[in-house]
């Protein structure tokens, strides 16, 4: 026989047949009246839905009792409360405030913007994403204009709603009778489901539309006729933006996602000079106006910065072609790294040279320290980087351990000099991990740059200001809970690693002592933490010495977070597996070297959702520095617009301002925690 | 070919990694102790700068401030001030805890309905309300809470105490509830016998069932057998009011345990228990072929549990004191604080009811009558001769004339705040204020009087009683939260309790999701396919499975909510930090207050975490 082989027959896959696009009434029938409990549930959630949102746009668009003019005429002080005060009386916000410093601000926001553009071009962030998505978003804002405005309080919808509700009650059991009767047909039920749809609608239209019913006692512009074209609006918006989300095509991505961007900021920056908000007459000096726009003294500013960023957009495309991706990544996370200090010089210190510098201090002096340590500094780290030194390079690090307890403790030396003692220390210590062989002249060359840009930011800090705050910080508002937030983040990061490699260690001492802190600190509240830095912190401090309040909150804060933190590194830390450590010692990696390049990087990367997380909870607790009295941005919008001669019964209004604020900011972060989950696959791989 | 083995030679002693291990762990700790060391001294110089020495003394004195709300206004010691802010902690904790389930499992379930708009309602309020900070929604709550008005609480003529189902003011609601009453200890008794009864009928009806298939019904006979007690009890509790001679005698019986006695006692404890511990590592560690390698850690955790047992038995043979405390408290849990329970009339100034007609007779109010009884206890308690407690309260009856005849704007409202409904147990405050009214209007003959004290009297052994609601504006600020009005909820504690809830809620419901999600597709088609409808499937194949995966983070959903109710001091809510702070800035103590807050959160979490721990190891699949 020949080696063939008769194979049976396999019958031909079948596919199931692709469902065909379904109408909007078969979904519903699906969605929302699949049963006779669905029914009810959609029923009971409709009416929930409605008053949910009645309550909500009852109290947001109730003006009489709203004073939503607290919100916008007090943004500066919710953003970033009394800073920047200069002694220049003669620029001066509608308040009387002197603001002649306020251009910090905005030459801080400007770098932020910039940066974020560049980083985003070369991130390559931003795809296309499909018609279908964006069509949907719009049904979403447009249905919920709908709702909302149904539900503004002008006259009171609940007898017609209900009138609605229960005529489509009604309907919906004799339609579904008929049906019943007829047989199974799908047009006439789908006739049914359109007309169970539509009439109320059109009662509705035709109840609003004739205006039976009183639209008196507003006092703006928000007439019954707007009233009835929003609504109108809203439900045409909700139409075309189903009608364009039909098709099949509308799946594909095709609208570029920077595309969209770009134009929601001309959007956006048309909109600060078309929208105006009443204002109390008598806030105003002189001449009494009703009206104001709604970023009356920032819009310029603003226009500039969102009308400015698209053609910085289209150069940073043209300079991605120019510079490697690569280096420009790096350039830019290194910029990022700086912008911090740096920005907290624009804020509080004239970042120039100033001509101001405290009694007794001398710039030869500290330029000279300078350079001798940068010289003297660079040949102790070139000798302890040398292959030939062995263990000596220990006993430097010992020595210079040394000094620095006796600079620290023992003396009143120059605090620049300890510092420098320091920084010189970690150098060291670093010097066989990222020094040793080709990579030992880019070390001393990193040396060198962190040398300068270390003096330089102490001289600046040492220098003059033309600041004049008024109050005890210089943050405040917004900016407050900004530099709360990040500053914890970046104190709590390198101490929760640190303490989950000590949670994690062999050596039973560590461990005991990194559990026991993870433990005692997780259980008690944050609160008490917080509390402890203002009542317990001044008096571990010699008592001449004086410690801003926000740095002892950082402080406390930091150290409550890290512990945390610490718990997730620690997860990703146990999720590598044994031989990852093998394989790195067979190459001959020192165990710090395999700590930073093969352990951590793989660690972190697992728990960067958990990390992501603990931020966005780190965001929302910052809110608690309001307890211990710091102006927070919770705490402007809680006690210092209500309790201001104006603000009076305001509170209730600030507070869900501060709640949206907040909200958009959280979510965001989740969103992007999301998204950058997916990317990364964790739990895939 | 002969092979040259080299002997290893053991590394210097700089390059050995186990020395250097401990030369670093060692310098390290040193380096902290010297730190701390350096520290506290500062402390100490610093607080002495302010004329402060740190000490527990403010736990014995009476701190000057009065507390919201809570088991006590005006607390006679410090240590009973904090103890007022632990309850409150405790309270909103718990009922939030329970809510907070409650809700978070509704929400989780419904965010995976088929229903399209109930997925929706739950998303918006997952999302919502998990993304804004707690703080903003617990001010938005007290401000919500600020605006209920049903009553004025300014208008006294509206307000009179026990006379509604449900108050609303601004100060807070109240509304009717039960309450134990005189009777109550003794009852829990027989409901407590009727209980442990019914378990073991439960047990045994149950696996009667399972053996026979006979339906024996064992929860219709557990609750009817643990009801039929409950209805016995209610007429039958005197039985048990033996039970406080009992308990009595117990204190009696701790109080003659000499202190020596205890110390040695707790000392040998602790070296048994280091011993033991001790062993049971070694028996670990021990393997067929007998004792396996040590290694450092394991040294180090022997030695340092058998230090811990040396520290603790020199610590109670050294520490005298500690050991008589703790017969004290002892003692005095069982003979004042147990004991009394079982009395049913022990917390009642119980003036004989001829002495109080007599007393009337004479021309005085109930009020004064009360007042008086109040005086004359705590003057005996003090030790005060009957001599100088005539003299007080003769002293008293004028000092109470000159207040009565002050015009009504010079009085102080919290003075005027006596409890006639105090004389005779049973006596509502409502009614107490009718007597008394009928009293001054000479409405009432003393003999009346004695008979309708009488009957209230009959029924003052009750074990529960029905309390209309009761709201009293004392002073200021303050809401009236004696023991015998209904519920009370001030704005304070509504704002922590709502916002923890519904905050918590979102949470929980995340963690119902993932655990019902993680519950694999089959099992629910399964109980399709057995005919059970989706609601039962959900109860009895899918929850039950889902419940393990929810439990472990439930619990630290739990461990959240009782840190987060210490934001109670942004809404004025006395709970411990609040509490705490106040004590803080009235003695200038911040150190031994920050201390006391630790130890009751740290055993808090401890006692909270081995609640889960434990219920987590059961609930466990016993694996092959």
């Amino acid at each position: 026989m020949s080696g063939r082989i008769e194979l049976p027959e396999v019958p031909e896959l079948e596919l199931a047949p692709e469902r065909p696009p379904q109408g909007p009434m078969v979904w519903m029938q699906e969605n929302l009246f699949s049963s006779r409990g669905s029914t009810i549930l959609t029923l009971a959630g409709l009416v929930l839905a409605w008053v949910a949102v009645k309550g909500l746009a009852g109290f947001i668009f109730d003006f009489t009792a709203r004073r939503w003019d607290m919100v916008t005429l007090n943004m500066r002080l919710l953003m970033i409360q009394a800073y920047p005060a200069g002694d220049n009386l003669e620029i001066a916000d509608e308040a009387g405030m002197p603001i002649d410093q306020i251009h910090r601000v905005w030459i801080s926001l400007a770098i932020v913007v910039v940066l974020a553009i560049f980083s985003l071009v070369f991130w390559r962030v931003g795809s296309r994403i499909s018609r279908r998505s964006i069509a949907r978003v719009f049904m979403g804002i447009g249905s919920f204009v709908l709702f909302m405005f149904l539900g503004v309080p002008i006259i009171d919808y609940t007898f017609p709603f209900l009138l609605i509700v229960g005529g489509a009650v009604v309907l919906y059991i004799g339609f579904n009778a008929i049906r019943m009767a007829i047989g199974t047909s799908r047009l006439l039920g789908d006739l049914a489901l359109g007309l169970l749809i539509s009439l109320p609608i059109g009662v509705a239209l035709i109840l609003l539309g004739i205006g039976g019913i009183d639209f008196g006692g507003w006092e703006w512009q928000f007439s019954g006729k707007v009233h009835f074209w929003t609504i109108l609006a809203g439900a045409l918006l909700v139409l075309v933006a189903w009608a364009l989300q039909r098709d099949e095509a509308s799946k594909e991505p095709s609208m570029p996602m920077m595309g969209i961007l770009g134009f929601l900021a001309v959007v956006v920056a048309g909109l600060l000079w078309i929208i105006k908000v009443p204002v109390p007459a008598e806030l105003v000096v002189g001449a009494p106006k009703a009206w104001a726009g709604i970023a009356s003294s920032t819009k310029v500013p603003w226009t500039m910065i969102l009308l400015g960023s698209i053609p910085l957009y289209f150069l940073a495309v043209q300079l991605r072609r120019l510079v490697p991706e690569k280096t420009g990544r790096r350039a830019l996370s290194g910029l990022w790294l700086l912008s911090f200090p740096f920005l907290a010089m624009v804020v509080l210190r004239d970042p120039g040279f100033g001509e101001e510098f405290a009694p007794g201090f001398s710039l030869g002096q500290y330029l000279a320290l300078a350079i001798g340590f940068l010289i003297l500094g660079g040949a102790v780290i070139a000798l302890a980087s040398h292959p030939s030194i062995g263990e000596w390079a220990a006993a430097i690090s010992g020595i210079l351990g040394v000094a620095i307890i006796y600079t620290w403790g023992f003396t009143s030396m120059l605090f620049f000099i300890r510092f420098l003692l320091v920084i010189l220390l970690v150098f060291v210590l670093g010097a066989k991990t990222f020094g040793s062989g080709p990579a030992r002249n880019r070390y001393l060359m990193v040396w060198g740059v962190t040398m300068v840009l270390f003096t330089y930011f102490y001289i600046i800090a040492k220098g003059g200001t033309t600041v004049d705050v008024p109050l005890a910080s210089p943050f405040g508002g917004f900016l407050l809970t900004l530099v709360v937030f990040l500053g914890v983040t970046l104190v709590s990061f390198p101490l929760g690693v640190i303490l989950a490699l000590g949670r994690t260690s062999t050596m039973p001492i560590f461990r005991l002592m990194s559990v026991t802190y993870i433990e005692v600190v997780r259980a008690v509240p944050l609160i008490t933490w917080l509390i402890m830095s203002i009542i317990f912190l001044p008096f571990a401090l010699p008592l001449d010495a004086e410690l801003d309040r926000i740095v002892g909150v950082i402080l406390f804060y930091s150290g409550f977070s890290a512990a945390y933190l610490a718990e997730n590194v620690r997860g990703g830390l146990q999720a590598i597996r044994e031989g990852q450590k093998e394989a790195s010692k067979a190459l001959g990696m020192t165990t710090v070297q395999t700590m930073i390049f093969i352990t951590m990087p793989q660690a972190l990367r697992t728990v960067i959702p958990a990390l992501v997380g603990g931020a966005i909870a780190t965001f929302k607790d910052t809110s608690l520095v309001t307890i211990i009295s710091l102006f927070d941005f919770l705490h402007i919008s809680r006690f210092v617009i209500p309790n201001s001669t104006l603000g009076r019964a305001s509170v209730r209004t600030t507070l869900l301002f501060a709640a949206a604020f907040y909200w958009i900011f959280t979510f965001a972060m989740s969103r992007a925690s999301l998204r950058l989950e997916k990317k990364l696959g964790v739990g895939e791989r | 070919m002969a092979v040259t083995v080299r002997k290893q030679e053991r590394p210097p002693i700089w390059r050995n990694t186990t020395v250097l291990k401990w030369v670093a762990q060692l310098a390290f700790l040193f380096g902290f102790i010297g730190i701390v060391a350096v520290v506290v001294p500062q402390v100490a110089d610093n607080l002495a700068g302010r004329d402060i020495t740190f000490g527990w003394d403010w736990m014995t004195s009476r701190l000057s401030f009065l507390i919201r709300e809570g088991i006590d206004l005006d607390p006679p010691t410090g240590a009973r001030t904090m103890l007022v802010g632990m309850v409150n902690t405790l309270r909103v904790t718990i009922s939030g805890v329970i809510a907070a389930t409650f809700i978070g499992t509704v929400i989780g379930i419904a965010r995976l309905s088929n229903n399209w708009i109930v997925t929706k309602l739950a998303t918006f309020y997952i999302e919502s309300i998990r993304n804004i900070p707690l703080l903003l929604q617990m001010f938005f709550w007290s401000a919500v809470a600020g605006t209920f008005a049903i009553l004025d609480p300014f208008d006294a003529d509206t307000l009179e105490a026990g006379k509604y189902w449900v108050a609303a003011t601004r100060k807070g609601i109240a509304f009717s509830w039960i309450s134990p009453w005189g009777g109550f200890y003794q009852w829990m008794i027989w409901v407590l016998i009727g209980v442990v009864l019914s378990y073991f009928l439960h047990r045994r009806l149950f696996k009667i069932k399972e053996e026979t298939g006979r339906e024996t019904f064992p929860n219709l006979s557990a609750f009817g057998l643990t009801t039929l007690f409950a209805v016995i009890g209610w007429f039958a509790h005197p039985v048990f009011s033996f039970v406080g001679t009992v308990v009595e005698a117990i204190g009696n019986l701790v109080g003659a345990i000499p202190t020596l006695g205890l110390q040695l006692g707790l000392a040998a404890v602790s070296i048994f228990l280091g011993f033991l511990w001790i062993k049971r590592f070694l028996d670990d560690r021990r393997t067929p072929a007998g004792l396996a390698k040590l290694t450092d850690d394991d040294w180090f955790r022997m030695i340092a549990a058998g230090v811990a047992a040396v520290f603790f038995a020199g610590f109670f043979l050294i520490v005298s004191g500690f050991s008589a405390k703790t017969l004290d408290v002892g003692e005095d849990f069982f003979n004042r604080w147990l004991a009394p329970k079982f009395d049913s009339t022990s917390n009642v100034i119980d003036l004989p009811i001829d002495e109080i007609q007599a007393q009337v007779a004479a021309g005085l109010s109930l009020e004064d009558i009360a007042h008086e009884q109040e005086l004359i206890v705590n003057a005996e308690l003090l030790g005060l001769s009957d001599a100088d407690i005539d003299a007080a309260v003769a002293s008293n009856r004028s000092a109470l004339q000159i207040y009565r005849d002050l015009p009504d704007d010079q009085k102080d409202q919290r003075l005027t705040y006596i409890p006639p409904h105090k004389l005779v147990e049973g006596l509502s405050k409502a009614r107490a204020n009718d007597l008394n009214t009928l009293i001054e209007n000479g409405d009432i003959t003393t003999a009346e009087l004695g008979a309708e004290l009488e009957k209230l009297k009959d029924r003052a052994d009750l074990p529960l009683r029905w309390s209309k609601a009761e709201v009293q504006i004392r002073g200021n600020n303050f809401l009236d939260l004696s023991p015998t009005s209904g519920v009370n909820i001030t704005p304070g504690f509504f704002a922590v309790w709502i916002a923890v809830t519904l905050y918590t809620a979102a949470f929980i419901a995340e963690i119902v999701r993932a655990g019902i999600l993680a519950v694999s597709k089959g099992q629910s088609e399964a109980a399709g396919a057995l005919g059970l409808s989706r609601a039962q499937g959900l109860r009895f194949i899918i929850l039950p499975q889902a419940f393990r995966i929810i439990f472990p983070p439930l619990g630290n959903q739990y461990l959240n909510l009782f840190k987060n109710t210490s934001l109670g001091i942004a809404v004025a809510y006395s709970e411990i930090v609040s509490v705490g702070f106040t004590t803080s800035n009235q003695t200038g103590q911040t150190l031994p207050v920050i201390l006391f807050w630790m130890g009751f959160y740290l055993s808090g979490s401890l006692i909270l975490s081995s609640v889960v721990n434990f219920y987590n190891r059961r609930l466990e699949l016993v694996e092959r």
